[in-house]
């Protein structure tokens, strides 16, 4: 079998160049596909703990941030079935690698999707999901805001995101 | 539906705390699912901290005094970068990455690697099978599978063919979405038939026709690579008994 390094012109120099210039987008990758800091900064940890002997002998860009998605994508796949038993979100190859390539410009406004996919919902589902996630209300709140029980607003928030989930929206990474 | 369960972990999310384990059914996933694509869309939210980048970092640095890289690392490389599935590493992406000076020679070695890339895109929905702990298994002879454009394979786990498509390689689950029968290819090897509900497969997992109401997904696609002579796919530990 060959040998990329042997010949490779753009090789990092050291470890902690491929670390740094990785870990924000790394971690950005693995935030958007868990939503919450202390999960993302596990599962960032986890993949460079995991790639750091191996890397040690890789040299270019493309063949490094290649394997540091290869390995997300099985750090993720493992997470999801521990915690909730399916796999939730998954990493796309082609779309990671392209995110995490700073040549190209991080694509579109995470605003304008989660606005997208909530414009498209029935008028409560949109309200529930706005009063949530945007304006950061309590299950509690948002049940008094609408004058329903606390019970009623755990179902409508289900609800609501289960049709969100069915927006289509673009290809994330 | 467990509508408690799924209310605690938007909590959980939304006040950015690690949330906490359920089994979730196909509902509560789906809800999960939008919950945390939204949540992620919060603007800056996505941003490492420095500490944690420094923390990370030192972490790292320990660690990598105290050990050497093998031979067998670089073995795992080299298949994990296989495994990634090669065509969806498009060449423009290697090469620019790579940056002007590449040597003919990297080029002359990315275009190697890249020639069992299958042309073919994804059918919408279609997954890889990636198996935990897979190992690569030969299959078929590259005679074989050159000299044919279906070739069905049997392995002890799994079933499934070796699409050639001009001398790209693809390679598909032999087992029908719908109920599980096995798939034939038909006789001009143009599609894979099932034989209990006449559903059709395209050569590269697709449906093409099916009888029943319903949608059905495609047909996985497994890692299959040509080393030397024969044929491998990516295949589960065999189970023993």
């Amino acid at each position: 079998m060959r040998r990329l390094h042997a010949m490779n012109p753009e090789a990092y120099p050291d470890w902690d160049s491929i670390y740094l210039d990785n870990v924000q987008r790394l971690y950005r990758l693995m935030y958007s596909k868990v939503g919450n800091r202390p999960d993302a900064e596990d599962l960032t940890s986890e993949v460079f703990t995991a790639a750091l002997r191996p890397l040690r002998t890789t040299a270019s860009k493309p063949e490094v941030r290649a394997y540091l998605i290869a390995t997300a994508r099985t750090v993720l796949a493992r997470y999801w079935r521990r915690r909730l038993g399916a796999e939730i979100t998954a990493i796309d190859i082609d779309a990671a690698l392209q995110f995490m390539d700073d040549s190209q410009p991080t694509h579109k406004d995470p605003d304008d999707r989660a606005a997208r996919v909530l414009e498209g919902l029935p008028e409560r589902y949109r309200r529930i999901l706005e009063l949530r996630f945007l304006q950061s209300m309590s299950l509690r709140e948002v049940a008094n805001e609408m004058g329903i029980t606390v019970g009623n607003a755990k179902v409508l928030q289900h609800r609501a995101l289960q049709r969100a989930a069915k927006t289509p929206k673009d290809a994330l990474p | 539906m467990k509508p408690r369960r799924v209310a605690r972990f938007v909590d959980s999310l939304l006040r950015d705390r690690r949330p906490r384990r359920f089994e979730a059914d196909t509902e509560d996933a789906e809800a999960i699912r939008a919950a945390v694509e939204l949540h992620a869309a919060e603007p800056g939210a996505a941003e490492p901290t420095d500490q944690f980048v420094r923390q990370l970092q030192a972490r790292l640095q320990e660690r990598i005094g105290t050990v050497a890289a093998t031979s067998a690392d670089e073995q795992a490389v080299e298949e994990t970068l296989e495994s990634v599935d090669r065509p969806r590493m498009s060449r423009r992406h290697l090469l620019e990455g790579a940056g002007v000076a590449a040597s003919t020679a990297f080029i002359a070695l990315i275009a190697d690697r890249l020639i069992e890339a299958p042309s073919a895109t994804k059918a919408a929905g279609q997954q890889p099978m990636v198996p935990d702990g897979g190992q690569w298994v030969n299959v078929a002879t590259a005679d074989r599978v050159d000299a044919s454009r279906v070739t069905a394979f049997s392995a002890s786990e799994v079933v499934g063919f070796v699409v050639n498509d001009g001398g790209n390689l693809r390679a598909l689950s032999g087992i029908c979405t719908h109920q599980g029968c096995v798939l034939h290819a038909n006789q001009s090897a143009t599609q894979l038939d099932c034989p209990c509900h006449r559903a059709a497969f395209s050569l590269d997992g697709k449906v093409l026709s099916q009888q029943f109401a319903g949608p059905l997904p495609p047909l996985p696609t497994l890692m299959v690579r040509r080393v030397g002579t024969n044929v491998q796919v990516l295949l589960p530990p065999p189970q023993s008994v």
